[in-house]
C-alpha cells in the first residue's frame, strides 16, 4: 500500500501502521468500484478554499502532487466537460496526468520543459477556461502554476483507466477510516512547555487540589501546546473547580454545604473524593443520560406537524438510559442492548424477568426517530421512518452521515448507495415495509404478573365501591319514585306503578295518558339521570362518592408498555437497493453488512441472512408486492429473529472498529471542552474537520475499550486532568478559539442545566428520578408550560398544575417534538430532527425577556427568597451571603454585600410606596413583605446573571 | 445531514470557512502549505467590544435596510419570470443537448413549456406570468434578474450560497454581516429579524440566521410565527417601571464585574447587550408587532383579510413596520422547502404563488407610498430555479404529477428599491431557460452588489478571528453588477 509523500511525520506513522495491515486486495478492488467520482466534491471545494489561505509562494515546493492538490481543483472545474462526460470536449481528459500529457485535439496540455507554455496553464491563466462565469481563483491558479513548474508530479503511478479511480487513495486514507493508533502518551521529559512558568508546576504539585501530576491526557495536550508556543493556564480556584465539576457530572450546582466541605478538605485526595462522590450520585445518570438522549433523538411524539401524536411510553427508554449511566453499563453492552436487546433474550419473552424488560426497553433506541405512519401509513412514510432511524444510528454510533447515501453515492465520503442499503439490511427485518405496524400497534405490553394482579385487584375494588355507591343511589332514587307515586291519590298509585314499571314501548294508551298526567313519576333510570333536578344535595353527595372510585383506580400501577423492536423471523424482507432512494423502485438485492470502508483490515464476514434459496438465485422482487418479502426459512429450533442486529452490534464492539470508540469518547470530550477532539461529533467523514489531537483521540478510544468501555472511568480521567482543571480566563489572543486547550472554555449552561440549576438554587428542586413524564401544555398566552392543558367544551380552560412534579429535573418534563417547554426552547433546546449530536447556544433578547418577566421565573425568585429568608429571618446580610453562595458557590465580598443590602433597602422602600390596594393590605398585615419582595428581586437578579448562566 | 437543526455554533464558530474547507486548511497546514500558520499572532488580549450602534458606511449608502423574501425550494422561473417562446413551441418534444439533471432517476428530456401565459406588464413591458398578477402591477418598480447562476446544487448548499456567500455551512448570514458593519438605527428592537412560517421552520432551521464566526451579538432573532410574536414583553405588575429598571441596573453591574474577570468573552458582552435590548423592547416591541394599529385599507392591501394570504401578508406587514422602526434586516422564510416542485407543479405552484403574490407586491407598494422604498432593498427569490424539462415522479400516476427538477445554472429573482433600477430586466438565459448566458449574475456578484448598495465593499468587509480573516464574499472574481443600479 502506498501513501503520499506529502505526509508530515505524525501522519506518516498512521499511514505506516495502516500499511502493515493485511488489506484484502479484492476488498480494495471492490471499494474502488463502489462509488461515483463526485463523492469527493467537498474535498475539492475544501481544498479550493484552503487554497485561498495559501499563496503558492508559501508552499513547500516538493510536496505538491496531482492527486492531493491539483486533481481536486480540476475535478471541481474541469472534469465535467473534460473527463466524466462520454464525449470529452476537445478530446481532452484531465482526470489523469497521463491523459493530460497525451492531450486532446490541440495537442498535449502539459509542457514539462516550459511549464508556462503548457496549454493547460495558458487557457486557465487567460481565464479562457473554464467557460462560464466561474474561473479559477488566484490561489488555485498559483497552485496549478507551481505544480506545473515542478514537472507535474504525481503521488504514485496512475491507473490505466481513469474510470477506475472512483475513490482516490486520499479518500480511502481519510483519518477516520484508519485503525486506531496505539501510541503511548508523549514522554514527560519531552514536555517542558513551561520552563519559565514555575507557577504552573507549583500549583500542580503543591496546590491543595494537586493530584498525581500530569495525566496521559495532559501529556498529549501539553505536546500540542508546546508545538504552538502555548502553555497551560493556571489551575482554577477551588470554588470554581467544584462548581464546574458538579455541573459537568450532575448538571446541578453544588450546595453551600458541599462547597464548605470541599474548601475545608486540605488532603491531597479532596478532589478525587469529590469526583467519586459525584460519579456515584444518581443525578450523574440524569445528566449524562440526557447527553445520550440527544444522540438517540429522544422525543415524546411522532413528529407530525399539525397533529403531533404523543408517545406516552417513551419514558421507559429514557429511564433505561439513565439507569444504564448510573450503573456504569459498559458502552459496548449499552450499545449492543439498544441495537439488539430483543435478540439477546434468553428463552421466550418473560414479562416477569427484569432483564428481559430491560433489554426490550433498550431497543427503544430504534424507535425514537420521527415516524408519521400513524397518520399516513404509506410506503413513502414508512421508508422515511426507517431512513431516519438509519440516520440516527449513523450519526450516533458511526459518527457518519450515512443517510446522505440513501439516494445516491455519498457526495463526500467513500460510501456508495449499495453500502447504505447493506447497512440498512441489518435493520430491515425489524422494519418490514410490507408488514408495517403503526407506532401505536407496536407497543409491547410487558406488565409483570404481580403488577397485572395488582391492577386487577384494584379494579375489582373500584368496581365493588362503584357498585355499592350505585346501589345506594338506586335506592335513593327508588325512594324518590315512591315519593312521587305517593303524591298521587291512593286509588291510582298501583296503576301508576304498573305503568311506570312497564317498558315504554309496551305501555297502553291509557298508561301513557296516566303518566302524562303525573309527569314527575318517572323510571328509576330517568330519575338517576335527572337527580340533580330531583334532589341536588344528594346528586352532589353521590358525585363526591364516585370520586372515590376514580381515586382507587388512580392507585393502579402503570401497565408496562414498551416501545420496542419486535422482529419476526416470519417476515424478513428481501433487502434491496432503492433506486434513487425510492422505495417504489427496488433494484438489486444486497446482503447485510457494515460499510466496507469500515471493515478494511478487519474481519468483514457477512452478517447472518435470512433469505430463501429462491431469492439467492438472483430473482428480483418488487418491494411493492408482498413477494418482496422473503419466505422465512425459520424452523422451530431457530431463534425468533435473524440475529443480524446482534451480530452487527458485536462487530461494532469487537475492539477493532475504527469509529465506534472514537465517536463515543469524542462526544464525551465535547461536553467538557465545548468542542470535540474531532470537532464534528456527528460527522467524522470528509465534511467534518479532522481532529486537533488525533493521537489523544486514539489513545482515549483504545484506553476506553481496554478499560472495559466504562464511561465513568473516562469521565474521571478527564476531570482529574490538569487540562480540565485550568482556569477559563483568557490570557492573550494566541489561541482565540481554544483549539489547543490552553485554558478551559467558558460555557453557557444548557437549557436543562439552567432550569435545573434554578430549581436547586431556589430550593424548589424535586430530585426524584424515573417515571412518566410531567405533561406540558399550551397556556392561554400561547406559552408552553408545565401542566396539562384543560379543555371545556373544546375550549381552553386553563392548565392543571402539576404540583411538586413541576419542579422535577428537565429530563423528566415531557418533550413532544412540536411542544417544547417554553423555557427550554428559549434557551436552545435542540430540535430532534431526527437527533442532535452537537448542541448550540444562542444569546438573544428573548432569553433576557424570559428571565426578566416570565411567571415561572418570578415564582422561582420568590421561592428562593423564601428559602433564604427562612434560614436567616433576622439577618439581612446573612440572607444576601446565602443567596450568593447558593447561586455561585462562593462568598460575596463585604463591599458587594453592602451594595446589595442598599439595593434591597431601596427596592423595599419603593415597594412600600406601591399604592396597589391589595398590596397595601398585605403590607399592613406583614410589614416585612416589602423587604421580602425586594429580596426576591435580588434573587431574580442572581438567577439571571451571567455568573449563573456561564460555567467558568 | 443529521441534526443540522440543532445547529452547532460552537464548531461553526471555529470553522469560518465552513464544513469541509477547514478540513482542507488543516490538510494544507499539515503539508506545510498553509500560510496562516506562520501569520503573526497578536501577543496580548486586546479588549474586544461589539455593539449594534449605527455606523457610517465607508461610502454613501443607497439602502439602509433590507427585506428578503426568501423562497426556499426554488421557484420555477420558467413558469413565473422567464418567458421562452421556444419552450412553448417545443412543448412535448425532446430536449436536444446537455441538460444538468439533479434527479437522474426521474429525469426526462421532454420539454414542458410554461403552463401559464406571460404578458407584458407596466410601462416597461416586462413579461411576467399570470400566476403573479399583483407583481405584474408593480413591474415598473422592480428589477427582474433573469440570469442568476450559482451552480451550487441542492438546497442546503444553495441556501448557504445565496445567504452566506459559499455553499457550505457555518458561515455568517448576510444579515449578520450588515449588523456587524452597520449596526442598526434601532436600539429598541432586534436589528436582524427572521419571520418564520407557522407550519414550521425553513430548511436548515436556525442556520438561516446564524452569525457563523461573527460574534453572537449579530445573530438573527427569530420571531414566533403566531401571536404573541414575542413572549414575556410585559413585566409583572409589581416590577413595572423603576423597580425593574433598578433590578436591571444591578444585574448589569454584576454582569460587568463578571466580564472584567473574563475579558475577551464576547458571549458575555452579547448577553449584557441582550438585556439592554430586552429592556427597551418591552417598551417598543408590542407596538412594533401590533398590526391592529394599521388601517383597514392597509390590511386589505396585504391580503390580511383573506385566509390564503393572511399569514404571509401579516409577515410582510410586520417586516415593513420593523424596517420603519430602524431594523436593519428582515428575512421572511417559508416552511421546509415548499417551492421545491419536483412533482405536481401544475397544482402546487399556483398555491404557493397565491399565498405570496399579493402580500409581496403590497409590501413594495406600501414602502413606496411611505417614501421608504428608496432606502429599503426588497428582495424576492430562492436558491435556485427549475429545468425546462419535466420530471416524472416514480410510482403510480407519475405522468399526471410531473414537476421540474433543480436548475442552478439559470434562474430568476427580483429586487426593488435600495437604488436598484425600476422596470428593468437584467440578463437572459439561453432559449430554454437552462443556463444564464447574458449578463450572468452569480451569488457572489449578487451579494457584492447588495453590500455596495449599503455603502460597503465586499473586498474590504472582513472579520478577524485570531490569525484568520473571514468575509462574506470570498470569491475574487465577484463584481458589483453596475447595470442593475439606478
Amino acid at each position: 500500500m502506498s501513501h503520499t509523500t506529502a505526509q508530515p511525520p505524525h501522519l506518516m506513522d498512521a499511514g505506516q501502521i495502516a500499511a502493515t495491515l493485511p488489506l484484502v486486495s479484492s476488498a480494495r478492488k471492490r471499494l474502488a468500484q463502489l462509488a461515483a467520482l463526485r463523492a469527493a466534491t467537498l474535498l475539492a471545494a475544501a481544498l479550493m478554499t484552503g487554497a485561498l489561505l495559501c499563496p503558492a509562494s508559501e508552499a513547500a515546493e516538493t510536496e505538491l502532487t496531482f492527486e492531493r492538490h491539483v486533481r481536486p481543483i480540476l475535478k471541481a472545474h474541469c472534469f465535467h466537460c473534460h473527463g466524466e462526460a462520454d464525449e470529452r470536449q476537445g478530446g481532452l481528459d484531465v482526470r489523469l496526468v497521463r491523459t493530460l500529457t497525451t492531450g486532446g485535439d490541440s495537442g498535449t496540455a502539459i509542457d514539462r520543459a516550459n511549464s508556462e507554455d503548457s496549454l493547460l496553464w495558458r487557457r486557465v491563466a487567460a481565464d479562457e477556461m473554464p467557460e462560464g462565469p466561474k474561473k479559477l481563483s488566484d490561489s488555485e491558479k498559483a497552485i496549478l502554476q507551481k505544480w506545473l513548474a515542478l514537472g507535474a508530479p504525481t503521488a504514485r503511478p496512475e491507473p490505466e483507466d481513469p474510470n477506475e479511480v472512483r475513490f482516490t487513495e486520499e479518500e480511502l486514507e481519510h483519518w477516520a477510516f484508519q485503525p486506531l493508533r496505539d501510541a503511548p502518551p508523549p514522554r514527560p521529559d519531552e514536555l517542558t512547555p513551561n520552563s519559565d512558568a514555575p507557577r504552573d508546576s507549583d500549583a500542580l504539585l503543591a496546590g491543595p487540589t494537586a493530584i498525581a501530576g500530569q495525566t496521559a491526557i495532559d501529556a498529549f495536550i501539553a505536546d500540542r501546546l508546546t508545538e504552538h508556543g502555548l502553555r497551560f493556564s493556571p489551575e482554577a480556584d477551588r470554588a470554581t473547580l467544584l462548581r464546574r465539576v458538579t455541573y459537568d457530572l450532575t448538571g446541578l450546582p453544588p450546595t453551600p454545604e458541599e462547597v464548605t466541605e470541599f474548601l475545608s478538605d486540605a488532603t491531597p485526595q479532596a478532589w478525587e473524593r469529590v469526583v467519586d462522590r459525584l460519579l456515584s450520585s444518581p443525578q450523574y445518570g440524569v445528566r449524562w443520560g440526557r447527553n445520550w438522549l440527544d444522540v438517540a433523538g429522544y422525543a415524546e411524539s411522532d413528529g407530525i406537524v399539525g397533529k403531533d401524536r404523543v408517545r406516552p411510553h417513551a419514558w421507559r427508554y429514557r429511564d433505561y438510559v439513565i439507569h444504564a449511566m448510573n450503573s456504569d453499563k459498559p458502552y459496548d453492552q449499552f450499545l449492543t442492548e439498544q441495537l439488539a436487546g430483543d435478540e439477546m433474550l434468553e428463552g421466550p419473552r418473560d414479562v416477569n424477568n427484569p432483564r428481559h424488560v430491560e433489554l426490550l426497553a433498550a431497543t427503544g433506541f430504534l424507535r425514537m426517530a420521527p415516524d408519521t405512519t400513524e397518520v399516513e401509513n404509506n410506503l413513502n412514510e414508512r421508508n422515511q421512518a426507517v431512513a431516519e432511524t438509519i440516520k440516527v444510528v449513523g450519526s450516533a454510533v458511526l459518527g457518519l452521515t450515512v443517510g446522505c447515501a440513501q439516494c445516491h453515492d455519498h457526495r463526500y465520503d467513500p460510501v456508495s448507495i449499495e453500502d447504505y442499503y447493506r447497512l440498512r439490511a441489518v435493520f430491515d427485518p425489524a422494519f418490514p415495509l410490507q408488514h408495517w405496524r403503526r407506532p401505536s400497534e407496536r407497543l409491547i405490553d410487558l406488565t409483570d404478573d404481580a403488577t397485572r394482579q395488582e391492577i386487577q385487584r384494584i379494579e375489582d375494588e373500584a368496581v365493588k365501591v362503584d357498585e355499592e355507591i350505585k346501589q345506594r343511589r338506586h335506592d335513593h332514587c327508588q325512594a324518590i319514585q315512591d315519593r312521587e307515586i305517593n303524591a298521587a291519590p291512593e286509588e291510582i298509585r298501583q296503576e301508576l306503578r304498573t305503568a311506570i314499571d312497564t317498558e315504554e314501548a309496551k305501555r297502553s294508551p291509557e298508561q301513557k295518558a296516566l303518566l302524562d298526567k303525573w309527569p314527575k313519576v318517572r323510571t328509576i333510570g330517568w330519575i338517576i339521570g335527572q337527580l340533580v333536578e330531583y334532589d341536588q344535595p344528594a346528586f352532589r353527595k353521590f358525585e363526591e362518592e364516585f370520586k372515590q372510585v376514580e381515586a382507587i383506580r388512580a392507585t393502579k400501577p402503570l401497565a408496562r408498555m414498551i416501545m420496542a423492536v419486535d422482529e419476526s423471523r416470519d417476515r424478513v424482507p428481501q433487502s434491496v437497493v432503492f433506486f434513487r432512494g425510492d422505495p417504489a423502485s427496488p433494484k438489486h438485492p444486497v446482503e447485510p453488512g457494515e460499510l466496507p470502508i469500515l471493515t478494511r483490515g478487519r474481519d468483514a464476514s457477512l452478517l447472518p441472512r435470512t433469505v430463501s434459496d429462491q431469492l439467492q438465485t438472483g430473482e428480483t422482487h418488487s418491494a411493492e408486492t408482498s413477494s418482496g418479502e422473503a419466505q422465512s426459512d425459520a424452523t422451530p429450533s431457530q431463534p425468533p429473529t435473524t440475529g443480524r442486529r446482534l451480530a452487527y452490534a458485536r462487530q461494532l464492539t469487537d475492539g477493532t472498529h475504527p469509529l465506534v470508540a472514537r465517536v463515543a469518547v469524542n462526544r464525551i470530550w465535547q461536553q467538557y471542552f465545548g468542542r470535540g477532539l474531532a470537532p464534528n461529533t456527528g460527522d467524522f467523514g470528509f465534511a467534518g474537520q479532522p481532529p486537533s489531537h488525533p493521537e489523544l483521540l486514539d489513545y482515549l478510544a483504545l484506553d476506553f475499550m481496554r478499560g472495559g468501555w466504562k464511561m465513568k472511568r473516562l469521565h474521571k480521567q478527564i476531570v482529574m486532568s490538569r487540562t480540565y482543571r485550568q482556569t477559563s480566563r483568557r490570557d492573550g489572543d494566541a489561541d482565540p478559539e481554544n483549539i489547543w486547550l490552553s485554558r478551559m472554555p467558558l460555557r453557557r449552561l444548557e437549557a436543562e442545566a439552567l432550569r435545573d440549576a434554578m430549581l436547586v438554587v431556589s430550593g424548589a428542586l424535586n430530585g426524584s428520578i424515573d417515571g412518566p413524564s410531567v405533561p406540558v401544555g399550551e397556556d392561554g398566552e400561547g406559552k408552553t408550560v408545565i401542566g396539562k392543558r384543560l379543555l371545556r367544551d373544546g375550549l381552553y380552560a386553563g392548565i392543571e398544575p402539576a404540583g411538586e412534579q413541576e419542579f422535577r429535573r428537565s429530563v423528566y418534563i415531557s418533550t413532544p417534538r412540536t411542544l417544547a417547554l417554553d423555557m427550554l426552547e428559549t434557551f436552545d433546546l435542540p430540535a430532534m430532527t431526527p437527533n442532535c449530536t452537537q448542541r448550540s447556544t444562542s444569546t438573544v433578547a428573548t432569553q433576557a425577556l424570559w428571565l426578566m418577566n416570565d411567571k415561572q421565573m418570578i415564582a422561582l425568585s420568590d421561592r428562593m427568597a423564601e428559602t433564604v429568608w427562612a434560614s436567616s429571618p433576622a439577618d439581612a446580610s446573612a440572607r444576601i451571603r446565602l443567596a450568593w453562595m447558593r447561586a455561585f458557590a462562593v462568598q460575596p465580598s463585604a463591599s458587594e454585600v453592602e451594595r446589595f443590602q442598599q439595593f434591597i433597602e431601596q427596592q423595599a422602600e419603593r415597594f412600600r410606596q406601591d399604592s396597589n390596594a391589595e398590596w397595601q393590605k398585605t403590607l399592613a398585615e406583614t410589614p416585612e413583605a416589602a423587604e421580602r419582595r425586594a429580596l426576591a428581586g435580588f434573587c431574580q437578579v442572581l438567577l439571571s446573571s451571567n455568573r449563573m448562566l456561564y460555567i467558568p | 445531514m443529521s441534526g443540522y437543526l440543532c445547529s452547532r455554533r460552537h464548531w461553526l464558530q471555529s470553522s469560518a470557512y465552513g464544513l469541509g474547507s477547514l478540513g482542507a486548511a488543516w490538510l494544507l497546514a499539515r503539508d506545510g502549505l498553509l500560510a496562516g500558520e506562520s501569520a503573526p499572532i497578536k501577543p496580548v488580549l486586546e479588549p474586544k467590544s461589539f455593539d449594534l450602534l449605527p455606523k457610517t458606511p465607508p461610502r454613501p449608502a443607497k439602502a439602509t435596510a433590507m427585506i428578503s423574501m426568501f423562497m426556499i425550494g426554488g421557484p420555477s422561473q420558467i413558469d413565473l419570470f422567464d418567458p421562452k417562446p421556444e419552450l412553448t413551441k417545443r412543448d412535448g418534444e425532446d430536449f436536444v443537448g446537455d441538460i444538468q439533471f439533479d434527479n437522474a432517476a426521474q429525469a426526462s428530456r421532454r420539454i414542458m413549456g410554461p403552463q401559464w401565459k406571460f404578458r407584458p406588464r407596466g410601462q416597461c413591458g416586462m413579461e411576467i406570468s399570470d400566476l403573479l398578477p399583483h407583481l405584474a402591477e408593480i413591474a415598473d418598480d422592480i428589477t427582474l434578474i433573469r440570469s442568476m447562476h450559482s451552480a451550487v446544487n441542492n438546497h442546503l448548499p444553495g441556501i448557504y450560497a445565496l445567504n452566506t456567500g459559499a455553499g457550505v455551512g457555518g458561515r455568517a448570514a448576510l444579515g449578520s454581516w450588515l449588523l456587524h458593519a452597520l449596526g442598526a438605527e434601532t436600539q429598541d428592537l432586534p436589528a436582524y429579524v427572521a419571520l418564520i412560517h407557522p407550519s414550521g421552520l425553513p430548511l436548515i432551521g436556525g442556520e438561516n440566521w446564524t452569525s457563523g464566526a461573527l460574534p453572537s451579538l449579530y445573530q438573527g432573532t427569530v420571531v414566533r410565527p403566531k401571536e404573541p410574536r414575542i413572549l414575556n414583553l410585559d413585566p409583572p405588575e409589581h416590577l413595572r417601571g423603576a423597580a425593574q429598571r433598578a433590578q436591571l441596573d444591578l444585574l448589569q453591574d454584576i454582569n460587568r464585574a463578571h466580564l472584567a474577570e473574563f475579558p475577551g468573552e464576547d458571549d458575555l458582552q452579547a448577553r449584557i447587550a441582550s438585556y439592554e435590548l430586552a429592556g427597551r423592547m418591552q417598551a417598543s416591541a408590542s407596538e412594533a408587532f401590533d398590526i391592529s394599529r394599521e388601517s383597514q385599507a392597509t390590511l386589505q392591501m396585504y391580503g390580511i383579510d383573506r385566509d390564503v394570504t393572511r399569514d404571509y401578508g401579516t409577515r410582510c406587514l410586520i417586516a415593513r413596520r420593523l424596517v420603519e422602526r430602524g431594523v436593519r434586516y428582515v428575512q421572511i422564510l417559508n416552511n421546509g422547502q415548499s417551492w421545491d416542485h419536483h412533482s405536481s407543479i401544475a397544482t402546487e405552484l399556483p398555491k404557493r404563488c397565491e399565498e405570496i403574490d399579493q402580500p409581496a407586491a403590497a409590501l413594495v407598494q406600501d414602502l413606496k407610498q411611505r417614501g421608504l422604498l428608496d432606502s429599503t432593498l426588497v428582495h424576492w427569490g430562492g436558491e435556485m430555479g427549475r429545468l425546462p424539462t419535466i420530471q416524472v415522479p416514480v410510482g403510480e400516476g407519475g405522468m399526471a404529477r410531473v414537476g421540474r427538477d433543480h436548475n442552478t445554472y439559470g434562474f430568476s429573482m427580483w429586487v426593488a428599491g435600495g437604488g436598484f433600477k425600476g422596470g428593468y430586466v437584467h440578463g437572459a438565459t439561453d432559449e430554454f431557460s437552462h443556463h444564464a448566458v447574458e449578463d450572468v449574475v452569480t451569488h457572489h456578484d449578487w451579494l457584492a452588489t447588495l453590500l455596495n448598495q449599503f455603502g460597503l465593499s465586499h473586498r474590504d468587509m472582513k472579520f478577524q478571528i485570531g490569525a484568520r480573516t473571514v468575509s462574506l464574499v470570498e470569491n475574487p472574481s465577484a463584481n458589483v453588477v453596475e447595470k442593475l443600479l439606478a
